[in-house]
């Protein structure tokens, strides 16, 4: 497992995680992940079009990010899971953590509001 | 191409990696739809992890039985363990319709494998969790 730094300005970062979000996969970037949520927090995107493959443990790392840029009073949103892991996703109940979106644009937009 | 395939585990989360490669093996070239085949792996790596981080009181080394076997137009996985006697299907329903600030972000794993898969079966005997889950081959 990978994470890519895609953009990071004051208004928001953009991470990408590359590969399988297992245990092994959570080892890996864990600490860099949630560095990003906790050291200068901003609305922030994972992208996660290039996740293949997603257990609990890729869930629990999700809902702990999200849950400290809450508390930083940020938003966190996913972008375009693949279908597989997009199901998994929304099987769980993610969307009612915080958004699942498909598009750049919109992802920018939904950060932007309030 | 064989129909079955058994797999005796350590209770070590350093035995996954063979664990996923031999079932990714086995299921090589079997007519299987490919969400069925991410849920075969799904089910496999949250039931045993479970097993191994949780299913006992020492710090021995204890041996898990993994065996799959294709049996119609279904996967059939079973997980055998001697640890303390633990019924995932009794294990508490994570409330996945919570706002972030009360999420817990635990206790998903088990939730995981009874909504993916196709069916899901435990017993308790001679001392084993035995638990049996079965995946469908084709598309839903």
């Amino acid at each position: 497992m990978e994470l890519r730094i895609v953009d990071r300005t004051d208004a928001l970062t953009h991470l990408a995680l590359v590969g399988k979000l297992d245990i092994a996969g959570v080892q890996e970037i864990e600490l860099t992940l949630l560095s990003h949520t906790t050291e200068n927090a901003r609305p922030t995107i994972i992208d996660l079009s290039d996740v293949t493959y997603i257990t609990s443990t890729g869930i629990r790392l999700l809902l702990s990010c999200a849950k400290a840029l809450k508390a930083a009073g940020m938003k966190m949103l996913l972008l375009k899971p693949q279908p597989f892991v997009g199901e998994t996703l929304e099987s769980m109940g993610l969307q009612h953590a915080f958004p699942i979106v498909h598009d750049y644009d919109d992802a920018v937009e939904q950060l932007r509001g309030k | 191409m064989s129909d079955e395939l058994t797999l005796h585990v350590e209770n070590r989360l350093s035995e996954l990696k063979r664990v996923n490669q031999a079932v990714h093996d086995f299921l090589d070239g079997q007519p299987l739809a490919p969400k069925s085949q991410y849920t075969i792996h799904i089910a496999i790596e949250e039931m045993i992890t479970n097993t191994i981080k949780y299913g006992y009181d020492d710090d021995a080394a204890h041996e898990i039985e993994l065996s799959l076997r294709i049996a119609g137009s279904h996967v059939l996985i079973r997980i055998e363990d001697d640890g303390h006697e633990f019924n995932p299907l009794l294990a508490e329903i994570p409330d996945i319709t919570a706002p972030i600030e009360k999420r817990r972000i635990g206790g998903m794993g088990i939730y995981m494998v009874r909504k993916m898969a196709d069916d899901i079966r435990y017993q308790r005997m001679d001392g084993k969790n035995i638990l049996d889950v079965s995946v469908r081959l084709g598309e839903r």
